[in-house]
């Protein structure tokens, strides 16, 4: 993970990570940037979301606190999803089945093994880091769409997998295991425990992704995503952070996965078809693929649209009108707002924060 | 013996869907730069018009032809509206866009004509036909020799025609094509309804083999894309040939090598893709390029 080692790609730290001068009304928009306020937000959020979850059952039902679980648990996995899409410049058609592959690996050592749930958990983020650095190999010739090719191939290949491999998958009735109930002492339900424990995952995964790229690595990224011969002849290891990144991201969609299963507590291959892999691809286009609240806006997308679809529409097709919206909502956003809902917000309160400064400085001028 | 060669013959004749499939995506990925993750489902919305026509009563061969116009003009419509306002941006964005296009044409697929398997007969007849000791029917023989065909002509049409000529250039070098006084941007939509049309009469000529579903042409994308990495996808011969290396890989993989049955078939294009990547990134077919920054 050693990024550049000449200072030519690190060269203008200056003026990314210091906060944008807000008096020179007229400097080029802040280039997109992640780390002290994103981990404040998230800071914030965690906050707010505790207070929450010590919310009796009356206010926020065991159902809506599964629902949340479901939202943290993609929002993870599209936080690091956006490592690729966002940052490396490459797409990963397959973090579905990534996520699914983290899932089973605590189902079936929870199930079979006896193993602690945490310990079962740490183990999917191993395996994922493992499958992710194998995968990433053949993209350490090419990047780009290679990587989707591949990805598209696991995606597509996982679901008949788990149903054969029965022996060690449970075939198409998948693993259940039992819930997971808060230490005893501790007045929570078990969905309530989930969501504090997913909630602490998720600020701490958020936290160590926006060190790691508003570090060496996510300036070599950009550099390498911007023109790969340019990062090479600047000494940037492109061939080795691909292949890092890429397991970082596999590593941290299985995690994710691996907290689903503890929510769903039951893992089919059906769950991890093709369509979970688009659903990450447009809950991290549609919530800003270089922003971490984005993750979580996209997450909220994913989780939320299809259910409120299921008012308007009949239930046998609403998995049909489920793929029409992801459908829409991802050309709406590439072609209107590429850098997603949160850019959209940026946006909105860049161009406030403007205005107000130049009203500052007009009446400055005037007394 | 014999049924080595049955093996191989059958796999050959699956090998034609997975190669003009594979030529589609080549024709898209010259013109655009776009890998086209929704040629399979054009594919199929293809063969879900003609199985409307045909069940309504229409002749094959009429409703064939028909249909291929309709998927010309369909992508080539596709190609304006929705890749046109990213022309030129990254492969990331490009690829973004056809997966979109993938869930979206495939809900709409599914949302006119239903989730129901449909049959569409066999314009062959139901007969069979003896060749070097292997039998093959006639739907098999008959589909391999409209796609075979329809590949020489688009072979033709890309060698010896003006049209083709002009498209090579636009896709080469779209900077030089228009200082010939090149449309570039119909090129670009030509290309697109030229590969939904090659696309088509995959998806309506094997139609009667593969059943039409919305999820018929799943597989059969993926082996293209894998055809098309193993033949480089800058060669159109490369991507046809692929494909039929591919059909024949998978057939006897499913056949000899014990725990891949037909459920796990794709693990041959994944195994194909991988190596590739991994040995040969440019395909047996491409050549390898140098970039300067």
């Amino acid at each position: 993970m050693t990024a550049a080692r000449t200072p030519a790609v690190v060269e203008p730290p200056a003026e990314r990570d210091s906060e944008p001068t807000v008096s020179t009304s007229h400097a080029l928009p802040p280039a997109p940037r992640v780390g002290l306020r994103t981990a404040w937000w998230t800071a914030a959020l965690a906050v707010v979301l505790l207070l929450a979850a010590l919310a009796p059952a009356s206010v926020i039902s065991d159902f809506q606190f599964f629902q949340l679980n479901r939202v943290i648990t993609f929002a993870i996995a599209i936080g690091g999803l956006n490592l690729l899409l966002g940052w490396a410049g490459t797409i990963s058609a397959g973090h579905g089945a990534l996520f699914g592959i983290g899932a089973y690996t605590t189902a079936i050592l929870v199930a079979d093994h006896g193993v602690p749930w945490p310990l079962a958990v740490l183990a999917s983020l191993l395996v994922g880091l493992l499958v992710g650095a194998l995968l990433g190999l053949p993209a350490l010739r090419l990047g780009g769409m290679n990587l989707g090719l591949i990805t598209l191939a696991i995606a597509l290949l996982l679901p008949p997998l788990l149903t054969r491999l029965d022996w060690l998958t449970g075939g198409p009735f998948g693993k259940t295991t039992p819930r997971v109930e808060a230490p005893p002492g501790l007045p929570f339900s078990s969905p309530q425990w989930l969501f504090l424990v997913n909630l602490v995952v998720l600020a701490v995964v958020f936290w160590l992704l926006s060190n790691m790229l508003r570090g060496r690595m996510g300036r070599a990224l950009d550099a390498a995503a911007s023109s790969r011969v340019m990062a090479a002849a600047h000494a940037v290891p492109t061939n080795r952070i691909t292949v890092a990144v890429f397991a970082i991201s596999a590593a941290v969609a299985a995690l994710a996965g691996a907290l689903f299963h503890l929510t769903t507590r039951t893992s089919t291959p059906d769950s991890f078809t093709f369509l979970l892999s688009i659903s990450l691809i447009a809950g991290a286009v549609v919530g800003g693929s270089r922003s971490f609240v984005g993750a979580i806006i996209g997450a909220a997308f994913v989780v939320f649209v299809p259910e409120s679809l299921g008012g308007f529409v009949e239930p046998a097709a609403a998995g049909q009108w489920q793929q029409v919206v992801y459908a829409a909502a991802l050309l709406l956003v590439i072609y209107f707002f590429p850098r997603g809902l949160a850019g959209l917000v940026r946006q909105a309160r860049n161009r406030l924060v403007r205005r107000r400064s130049i009203h500052a400085r007009s009446q400055e001028a005037q007394s | 013996m014999t049924e080595l060669w049955q093996q191989i013959l059958s796999g050959l004749g699956t090998g034609f869907i997975y190669a003009s499939l594979a030529l589609a995506i080549c024709l898209v990925f010259q013109g655009t730069g776009a890998v086209n993750f929704a040629q399979g489902v054009m594919a199929t919305a293809s063969a879900y018009l003609a199985w409307s026509l045909v069940s309504n009563g229409m002749d094959f061969w009429l409703a064939l032809v028909l249909v291929l116009a309709a998927s010309f003009v369909l992508g080539a419509l596709i190609e304006r509206v929705f890749i046109r306002p990213v022309e030129g941006s990254s492969p990331l964005v490009m690829l973004t866009v056809t997966v979109a296009l993938l869930i979206g044409l495939q809900a709409v697929v599914a949302l006119i004509w239903g989730d129901d398997p449909q049959q569409l007969g066999s314009p062959f007849g139901g007969g069979s036909v003896e060749v070097l000791g292997a039998r093959l029917t006639a739907q098999q023989l008959g589909a391999a020799a409209v796609v075979l065909v329809t590949l020489l002509l688009a072979g033709a049409f890309f060698r010896f025609t003006t049209l083709g000529l002009r498209m090579r250039a636009a896709a080469q070098n779209p900077a030089s094509a228009r200082l010939l006084s090149i449309d570039v941007g119909r090129m670009l939509a030509l290309g697109w309804g030229l590969a939904a049309t090659v696309g088509a009469v995959a998806g309506v000529i094997f139609a009667p083999t593969l059943g039409v579903s919305p999820a018929m042409m799943d597989s059969s994308l993926l082996l293209a894309l894998a055809a098309a990495t193993l033949g480089g996808f800058e060669s159109r011969v490369g991507a046809v040939v692929g494909g039929l290396v591919l059909g024949v890989a998978a057939n006897l993989a499913s056949r000899y090598i014990p725990g891949i049955g037909s459920d796990l078939q794709l693990v041959v294009p994944f195994a194909v893709i991988f190596l590739v990547l991994l040995l040969r990134p440019q395909g047996l077919f491409g050549r390898a390029s140098s970039v300067r920054a």
